[in-house]
């Protein structure tokens, strides 16, 4: 299978608009052709993903060419931490074949949130222990 | 005070790389359908085989229901003896009935014969058909040389539902692999409206739940409540007859059982039973049955203990004794089918509370009361040193004999260690309930990033034995992930602001914080196995005392982007 997904651009804001195309090319005509906008985890939990929308493209063809529209959900923002990163992605799936997806990056200002501050941390590790090992 | 976080730095950052940029998915090809297939055939043919045979044991067992009733009249009856180790007793009875002007005589109680591991239920079983009954029998019309007393109860079909089971997870899982959706083309995302976990930890949970309240509900207490009142039982002499340790191999090992048995009569009727305690049962160590069996040889005069209201109810040994322990096994079902469901329960769909009400001031409950923490570590301690408890007493009695278990003793020395840590957690526990109690309100009640926010707190108790107190907001990670057969979680704080940290036993006692979180924070996120959780946590130092430790979970949403 030979697919590709061509969004207008890979960042996006919260609630904007997500546009493009996809284009296919199946050995026999798909019976059915999906293009799903999900997010999914990373990192040391087990992974967890959703699907939030999909447009289902009507009669594909074994070769063909779609266009799409779709809108970022406000939540969840793409994040990266040190145990979980969240990321979005697009997903054309063709059943029965193949899928290929690529990422995008769903957050307020194009930026994926950060949360591996240390001006964060207010409270130093050590207050653990002062307060486990007592005076 | 306020918090330091009104205009927070935002430094720039070099955005993560992707692990799966443009990749494809990679189907269940047709040899992975076969093997799912395979497996799937095991199930099914192991279901269907099991559904023939007991099936065909319940279409004999209530053929009976077609028979035609008559009047019997009970010519014998006695507890049979067969070969059998395991269940060598049953009921022989023979009867006498009419049919068609012709007399005929049956030995057959039931289609299927219901046999016995204890005398006594024989017995029991026996002493409800003396010789001279005349009640009902069923006889086959086109047998009329075939009849039976008792007919199979319906409620025996349900054990159809058992290989059912199987069948519907193998056509299932069969079905699944050549026609499923997802499944078939291995995609990262799921279906929409589906997420890639299920509801079948609830499930298992309630599985779980049902199966240890029934057996506790039906079995473990109320023979507990017999065993008690056992030890109320009209003393009564008897002589042993036999006695042995019995074995009983499995593919799990061999365990034994005392099994003595003796006569006794009550009102001049004789009896026999082999039931040693109410709470019977094999477990491993033959030393310790064989010790009980040499009290008790062939011919040896002795006392049992009889149930007065039911004569065919007696034990040699009255009270529940240590093997109730194994009785406690349930309860773990149970308590843990319970904290599944709970914890599928707490396992909201993945989001951010938006649309909660953001307006009002709300008091918050602690994630776990004190009480409840009590209680939650005393049902821990309790069942694991229940169960260490019947090992270490196989311990002292080797000791106590002068053959000591040495392998048995070192290999229970962690166990005990880790049942002690429990014992000292508990009375931990227990004293932390003389602490201070906290109580914190907070407005609006859902915090928005950037948004201002009121803390307040009171604190109740005796406030003057904290020497520090102190109150943050924490922002953190909690990463779930399954090794092996164990699910771990690992936390990971990532913000975390101080919103008192006092001395002072009036500071202490109350007090509020007014602020606002960064703009860019990330807000509560709650998936299966990953989660960003915000909590206000409460720390109050006491010297030689445990520390006043309590959490209040929070939720930030989305806020004003």
């Amino acid at each position: 299978m030979n697919a590709e997904i061509r969004p207008e651009r890979t960042t996006y804001q919260p609630g904007e608009t997500i546009e493009g195309v996809v284009t296919w090319s199946t050995q026999k005509p798909p019976r059915r052709a999906e293009l799903r906008l999900f997010w999914h985890t990373k990192g040391k939990g087990d992974r967890d993903s959703e699907t939030v929308q999909q447009q289902v493209f009507d009669m594909p063809q074994q070769q063909d060419s779609r266009a799409f529209v779709l809108q970022a959900p406000d939540f969840p923002p793409s994040f990266s931490g040190r145990l979980i990163s969240l990321m979005w992605g697009l997903e054309l799936v063709l059943e029965p074949g193949d899928s290929q997806a690529i990422d995008l990056l769903i957050a307020t200002g194009g930026k994926e949130l950060d949360l591996q501050r240390e001006e964060w941390l207010q409270i130093a590790d050590t207050e653990k222990k002062k307060m486990f090992w007592k005076r | 005070m306020g918090w330091p976080f009104e205009s927070a730095v935002i430094r720039s950052h070099a955005l993560m790389e992707f692990s799966f940029g443009n990749q494809s998915g990679r189907p269940a090809g047709v040899f992975g359908k076969i093997g799912i297939t395979v497996f799937f055939l095991l199930f099914l043919g192991m279901g269907l085989l099991f559904t023939w045979l007991i099936g065909h044991f319940l279409i004999q067992s209530f053929s009976a229901y077609q028979w035609k009733p008559a009047s019997a009249t009970i010519v014998s009856s006695s507890v049979g003896e067969s070969k059998s180790s395991d269940s060598p007793y049953f009921a022989e009875v023979k009867f006498r009935y009419e049919w068609l002007g012709e007399s005929h005589v049956s030995d057959q109680l039931s289609l299927t014969r219901q046999t016995y591991s204890s005398y006594d239920k024989a017995q029991s079983s026996v002493a409800a058909l003396p010789p001279g009954l005349v009640r009902t029998c069923y006889v086959n019309p086109e047998d009329p040389g075939e009849a039976v007393l008792e007919r199979a109860d319906f409620w025996v079909g349900l054990f159809i539902l058992l290989p059912l089971v199987f069948v519907v997870v193998g056509a299932g899982g069969i079905y699944g692999a050549w026609f499923g959706k997802d499944k078939a083309s291995g995609t990262l995302s799921p279906q929409a409206g589906k997420r890639a976990k299920g509801g079948a930890p609830w499930v298992l949970g309630a599985i779980f739940t049902l199966v240890g309240g029934g057996i506790l509900a039906f079995w473990f207490l109320p023979t507990l409540a017999r065993s008690i009142s056992s030890t109320t039982w009209d003393e009564t002499p008897c002589m042993v007859i036999s006695s042995r340790v019995k074995s009983h191999s499995d593919s799990d090992g061999t365990t034994y059982s005392v099994d003595i048995l003796y006569q006794y009569s009550v009102d001049g009727k004789e009896y026999k039973s082999n039931r040693y305690r109410l709470f019977s049962g094999s477990s491993s160590g033959y030393d310790t049955k064989a010790e009980v069996v040499s009290q008790y040889p062939p011919g040896q005069r002795s006392v049992c203990y009889v149930n007065p209201t039911n004569p065919t109810e007696v034990v040699l040994k009255p009270g529940p004794g240590w093997s109730f322990l194994f009785g406690l096994i349930p309860l773990a079902f149970m308590g843990a089918g319970i904290m599944v469901m709970i914890q599928s329960a707490k396992a909201p769909r993945a989001g951010n509370s938006a649309g909660l009400s953001a307006n009002g001031s709300q008091t918050l409950k602690p994630a776990a009361s004190p009480h409840m923490k009590v209680f939650g570590i005393f049902l821990v301690a309790l069942f694991w040193n229940g169960i260490v408890s019947v090992f270490v007493s196989e311990v002292v009695h080797g000791f106590s004999r002068g053959r000591p278990d040495w392998f048995l003793t070192l290999f229970m020395v962690p166990f005990v260690a880790v049942g002690l840590g429990l014992v000292a957690g508990f009375v931990y526990q227990i004293l932390a309930l003389w602490n201070p109690r906290c109580e914190i309100q907070i407005n609006p009640p859902v915090l928005v990033p950037g948004q201002p926010v009121e803390v307040s707190w009171t604190l109740r108790g005796s406030v003057h034995r904290l020497q520090r107190f102190l109150i943050y907001l924490e922002g953190r990670e909690e990463a779930t992930y399954r090794r092996g057969t164990s699910n771990y979680t690992d936390k990971e704080t990532f913000f975390r602001v101080p919103l008192a940290d006092t001395e002072s036993p009036l500071e202490m006692t109350q007090g509020e914080a007014k602020g606002a979180l960064p703009v860019d924070v990330m807000p509560t996120f709650i998936a299966s196995n990953n989660k960003v959780v915000w909590a206000i946590k409460v720390r109050g130092e006491i010297q030689r005392w445990p520390d006043l430790n309590e959490e209040f979970s929070v939720t930030v949403t989305g806020g004003t982007q």
